[in-house]
């Protein structure tokens, strides 16, 4: 009778998995950009970065210890540098497994769509173990599958590494919670496994590290208020970490072992092991080291590893400024604003309300029924983990939109505590709550991440068939990748801060546009481009997003090289027009002595000069 | 007992697996791969077949592009071309509003599909049509001149005379 319920449980489980996958693959397929026999644009930056990747894992079997053509003339260094984890899994399955009639990118959506689901296990799990109700487990699973929040990026289309290191991540904390509700010997073998998935999650996405800090910032608070807690599954934790710190490039390269997680670990490790027995002193010796983690990570973040700085700085902001941009972006350096796009922007109410729905106030109610038990002091050690993650992530997500996913996890776990707590009469405010969330799902307006398709495959065109095939391409650092995967051609700028130099080259070239013509042509032939494409938001568009904004070039002068690409193609001495369409220009680099006579292009009205309202653009 | 054992191994495996996966497959060759685009290759093969008037041919190979790549402007407007050098309007028109559909600032589509209606005695749509391509391209003189002529078999000289005098202030006289 018992293994009948149990398969009854996972048949439901397993329901829900397969409406994930589904719905997510319905999504894309429905895309009116969605084209199963051409894979042209349809992943953007990152993603088509990370598409690439897989791809040549998925042909040869290895990637590039350099590789030129992502970062010319320097080179990307996949291995010491990004975290390409999921590219080397996706690109193996691919080789090993799959029958090569199914086109590559499908393949992609279909693994990034179940994988991404797979947050679900650890979600019901959690919740069984917690509230040892496996209907509240399976509520918390609906309501999870029924947010809109959590189908965004993989629906986009996108191929993100979050999908892949968030299932990674949320099977760490069941392990973790697992090891602290076992008696030992089967601690150690939960907390090894909790310990080896938070450290795959920690090679497969950078961001990992800022989970991870609070994770080991809710073991202080713990350890704080209750110093006899058992820390041994921490230790455990701690030691894996500790080993791929070493072991895992990535992690070596980026200093992971004198990251502010690492840090609090040690000074934590070494409080509890303080041999003192006073729990003032060691209380205190907690306190102590946590400062010192602090100002050595600000030490660290400023002058050792810079590549820490990009991040911790636009928190730092967000923080200062309560998430708003400030009207003078003068006030903020470039470094802040280049992060402070999409998806690094605050959430607005209306999208607070389209894309976790009525999930936000059954997960607060779940929050409330917590927060009473703690003042009560009938809250277990578990409960107050979640609730603090929680109560966490809620000021994140409200800095960083891109962190609803976790929000949403840890919401969907607190309607487990609604339902326990509930009486029977009011869980049919439940079943409204999850219908509210389902119309909403399915309701969602359709979204497309990227430039306008058409104008880019005219690009895409024109650069893959019209220029030579070891030609270099100079363009903007979220556009590089659809160049680089689409166009096989190498690029000189990507997005991916990480690797190294990039962040000062793309700098460089934001200024160098609003500069006179020969300084920007300078910058093309240092870096060896032959062709640059400008697109028209370059100098059209005045938001925070943009680069005038980042730059701080609110106004600017007929002389930059950036109004010249727009309005003068005919007057610039050292760049040859060869393609035009409403959205992009493609420009061949070329010395002033070599210029041939213009090659005719089509008129567009967004470049005549004569037509567009100057005073709009803060012309001078 | 089994469980434990059973862990153990799972994290040790795991580990070892992760290790492996972040230090095996990197080369030090270069890795890169040469893709062929079946649409790019229908439509140059399209474009050569059309400049040699082959034109059942060249429709053949437009339409194959379209069908790899639907959402591109560019391969319904060649294929457009080809039907209406074939005769073949009401497919021309079709195609025709494909690009406008997909492009709508694409001037050159609303030019000829409003001279293919203009042809067929659908003045008040074909004025339409090239209104708007000289409203995206206000030097596009051929779109003029269709505009002006349409005027004048619709009877309505004022306007065609409108279009000579505004051709003569940019320059351009028939």
């Amino acid at each position: 009778m018992k293994n009948k319920v149990i398969t009854k449980e996972r048949l439901l489980l397993a329901l829900i998995f397969f409406f994930m996958v589904g719905f997510k693959l319905y999504t894309v397929y429905k895309n009116q950009y969605f084209n199963l026999k051409d894979d042209t644009g349809m992943f953007w930056t990152e993603s088509a970065l990370q598409q690439r990747s897989a791809r040549i894992v998925a042909a040869t079997g290895q990637l590039p210890v350099l590789d030129k053509e992502a970062q010319y003339p320097e080179g990307l260094a996949y291995k010491s540098r990004l975290t390409t984890l999921m590219e080397i899994v996706s690109g193996y399955i691919y080789r090993l497994f799959i029958p090569k009639q199914v086109p590559f990118h499908f393949f992609l959506i279909i693994f990034i769509s179940m994988w991404s689901s797979l947050s679900l296990i650890p979600l019901y799990l959690s919740v069984h173990l917690v509230t040892e109700n496996k209907v509240s487990g399976l509520l918390a699973c609906i309501f999870y599958a029924l947010t809109p929040a959590i189908y965004i990026t993989v629906t986009a289309p996108a191929f993100e590494l979050q999908d892949f290191a968030l299932p990674l991540i949320f099977t760490h904390l069941y392990f973790f919670i697992r090891a602290m509700k076992s008696s030992v010997p089967l601690k150690y073998s939960y907390a090894m496994l909790s310990g080896v998935f938070l450290l795959t999650a920690l090679s497969s996405w950078h961001l990992t590290q800022f989970y991870y800090a609070i994770f080991v910032l809710f073991i202080g608070i713990v350890l704080f208020f209750e110093p006899r807690t058992d820390t041994k599954t921490f230790y455990i934790i701690t030691v894996i970490s500790f080993l791929g710190g070493f072991l895992i490039p990535v992690m070596r390269t980026a200093g992971f072992l004198f990251s502010f997680s690492m840090l609090m670990s040690y000074g934590i490790i070494i409080s509890t092991l303080l041999p003192v027995k006073k729990y003032s002193i060691k209380r205190a010796s907690l306190l102590l080291f946590i400062c010192i983690t602090a100002i050595t990570t600000i030490f660290i973040v400023t002058e050792r590893i810079p590549e820490y700085r990009f991040v911790y700085g636009l928190m730092f902001e967000k923080i200062r400024y309560l998430g708003m941009r400030p009207a003078d972006p003068s006030k903020l350096s470039w470094e802040t604003l280049v992060m402070w796009v999409s998806p690094f922007t605050s959430p607005s109410v209306r999208e607070i309300a389209l894309f976790i729905g009525s999930l936000m106030i059954i997960g607060i109610t779940g929050v409330v029924i917590n927060i009473k038990k703690l003042f009560k002091k009938t809250i277990n050690v578990y409960d107050a983990f979640f609730l603090l993650f929680t109560v966490v992530f809620f000021p994140l997500y409200f800095l960083l939109i891109r962190l609803d996913v976790f929000l949403v996890w840890f919401l969907s776990l607190q309607t487990a505590y609604v339902f326990s707590a509930a009486k029977k009469s009011i869980r049919f405010l439940l079943v409204l709550c999850m219908l509210i969330n389902a119309f909403l799902l399915f309701n969602q307006p359709e979204k497309i991440l990227g430039p306008n398709r058409n104008y880019l495959l005219g690009l895409i065109y024109y650069i893959r068939n019209l220029t030579p095939q070891k030609a270099v391409v100079l363009t903007s650092f979220p556009f590089g990748p659809s160049i680089l995967t689409y166009a096989n051609r190498a690029i000189v700028l990507h997005p991916k801060f990480e690797a190294k130099k990039m962040t000062s080259k793309v700098k460089l070239f934001e200024h160098k546009l609003f500069e006179p013509e020969k300084n920007f042509y300078d910058y093309c032939t240092a870096y060896g481009a032959d062709y640059f494409v400008y697109q028209a938001d370059m100098v059209m568009a005045q938001g925070p997003e943009s680069i005038r904004y980042r730059t701080h070039n609110s106004t600017i002068n007929k002389d930059c090289a950036a109004y010249k690409f727009h309005f003068q193609p005919k007057n610039l001495d050292y760049f040859r027009l060869l393609y035009s369409n409403p959205h992009y220009r493609v420009y061949q680099v070329t010395e002033k002595d070599s210029l041939e006579p213009d090659i005719p292009v089509e008129y567009f009205r967004i470049y005549d000069e004569r037509i567009v309202n100057l005073n709009d653009l803060n012309v001078l | 007992m089994n469980t434990l054992i059973r862990d153990y191994i799972g994290s040790i495996f795991i580990f070892i697996l992760l290790v492996c996966a972040v230090h095996l497959p990197f080369g030090s060759k270069p890795c890169s791969i040469d893709i062929s685009y079946a649409a790019d290759n229908h439509f140059k093969a399209g474009l050569v077949l059309l400049s040699r008037d082959s034109l059942t041919n060249a429709a053949e190979a437009f339409a194959s592009a379209i069908t790899y790549q639907p959402a591109f402007a560019p391969f319904h407007y060649y294929l457009a071309l080809t039907y209406e050098r074939q005769g073949n309007y009401e497919r021309a028109a079709t195609e025709y509003n494909a690009v406008i559909k997909i492009d709508p600032e694409f001037y050159p589509a609303y030019y000829y599909l409003g001279n293919l209606l203009g042809n067929a005695k659908e003045y008040e749509q074909g004025i339409g049509l090239l209104r708007r391509a000289v409203q995206l391209n206000p030097y596009y003189i051929k779109a003029f001149y269709a505009l002006a002529d349409l005027y004048s078999e619709t009877g309505d000289h004022t306007s065609a005379e409108k279009i000579f005098d505004y051709l003569k202030y940019i320059g351009y006289e028939k």
